[in-house]
C-alpha cells in the first residue's frame, strides 16, 4: 500500500510550500518528518526583538536543525520609551546612554547566541538591524 | 524517420503502446529517445505498473498540447492550489494511486502531472487539525502530547 509515507522529502516539501506560510505552525506537530519539512521554511525568516531573545535562545537550541534553517534575521533593538513632547526635542545625554546601554546590551546577548553556532549555520544567514522605541512616530519601526 | 509509436513495458510485464509526441511529455523518456535513438524494443518502466502507466498516459495525451514548461520555477510552481476542473476529475483516485501517479509523476519528470498531483495532496491537508491530518493519510504521531504542545507553540512563536 502506497502511503503518504512513501514520497520522498522534497516532494512532500514542495506540497507543503504550496499550502502557502500562513497554516505551517500546525503542520509542524504531525509527525517529526513533517516538523523538519515545515520548519525549514516556518524557521526560514525570523523577526526578533530585544525581548524575543531569550525565547530565541531557547527555542533554537530546543531542535539540533533549527539553527541551520535560518537565512532572514531581522532584529529590532528596543530602545527606552520617551514623553511624547520630547519628539521635538534632541536627546538629552543621559536619553543617550540609556539608548546606549540598551542597543549594547542586546548586541552582546545577540552575539552570544550567535557565538554558539558552528560556522556553517551561520554562512549565508542575513541580517538586518534597526532600532527603534514605542514612542517613536508611526506604528513601522524607524531605521536609526 | 522515427517511429510515431512507442512501446514500454510496465513494472508488472505489460506493453503497452503509446505515439511518441504524448510519450515525450516525460522529460526521462525524451532524454532516453534522444540518447537511444529509434528503437523498436519495449522500453522497460521499471518503477510504474501498468495501472498506473496508463493513468499516467491518460493524463499526458489529455495535455499532449500544452506548451513545454520552461523551468525549475516557471509559473506552474506559482503558490496556488487551484486545479483545473478536467484535472481535479482525473485526480479523483483512492490515496494508494494517488501517491503512485505523484511517484511516477516524479521519476519519469512529468512537471505538470507532478504538480497537479501536489495541489491535489494540499488541499486534502489545507484547513486540517495535526489529528486530522493524521487520520486522513494514517500518519502516525511519534510525538508525545508534551513534544507535540511544545513544538506546536515554537512554531507559532517563529511565525510571529
Amino acid at each position: 500500500m502506497t502511503e503518504i509515507s512513501a514520497l520522498p522529502s522534497e516532494i512532500l516539501s514542495l506540497i507543503l510550500t504550496q499550502l502557502g506560510s500562513a497554516s505551517l505552525a500546525s503542520y509542524a506537530s504531525v509527525c517529526r518528518k513533517w516538523q523538519v519539512l515545515s520548519e525549514k521554511q516556518t524557521f526560514s525568516h525570523l523577526l526578533l526583538t530585544s525581548d524575543r531573545l531569550s525565547d530565541f535562545k531557547r527555542i533554537i537550541s530546543s531542535s539540533a536543525h533549527r539553527c541551520c534553517f535560518i537565512r532572514y534575521l531581522d532584529l529590532y533593538i528596543l530602545l527606552p520609551a520617551y514623553e511624547i513632547a520630547a519628539r521635538t526635542q534632541l536627546e538629552s545625554q543621559i536619553d543617550r546612554q540609556k539608548n546606549n546601554e540598551a542597543f549594547t546590551q542586546t548586541i552582546v546577548s545577540f552575539w552570544d547566541i550567535l557565538s554558539t553556532w558552528s560556522e556553517e549555520d551561520v554562512a549565508g544567514l542575513s541580517l538586518n538591524i534597526r532600532a527603534r522605541s514605542f514612542s517613536d512616530c508611526g506604528a513601522e519601526p524607524d531605521e536609526k | 524517420m522515427s517511429a510515431t509509436t512507442l512501446r514500454f513495458q510496465s513494472s508488472d510485464g505489460v506493453v503497452i503502446t503509446i505515439d511518441r509526441d504524448v510519450a515525450q511529455r516525460s522529460v526521462l523518456i525524451k532524454n532516453l529517445l534522444e540518447d537511444l535513438g529509434d528503437t523498436t524494443e519495449a522500453i522497460p518502466i521499471p518503477n510504474v505498473n501498468e495501472a498506473v502507466l496508463r493513468k499516467v498516459i491518460e493524463w499526458c495525451e489529455h495535455h499532449k498540447g500544452d506548451p513545454p514548461s520552461t523551468g525549475d520555477d516557471d509559473d506552474s510552481r506559482r503558490k496556488t492550489t487551484d486545479i483545473d476542473e478536467w484535472d481535479q476529475k482525473f485526480m479523483q483516485v483512492d490515496q494508494e494511486m494517488l501517491f503512485e501517479i505523484i511517484l511516477a509523476a516524479n521519476y519519469l519528470d512529468i512537471k505538470g502531472l507532478l504538480d497537479v498531483g501536489c495541489k491535489t495532496v494540499a488541499n486534502m491537508i489545507k484547513g486540517k487539525s495535526p489529528e486530522e491530518i493524521r487520520k486522513t493519510f494514517n500518519i502516525q504521531n511519534d510525538f508525545t502530547p508534551e513534544e507535540e504542545d511544545q513544538i506546536r507553540r515554537e512554531n507559532e512563536w517563529a511565525e510571529e
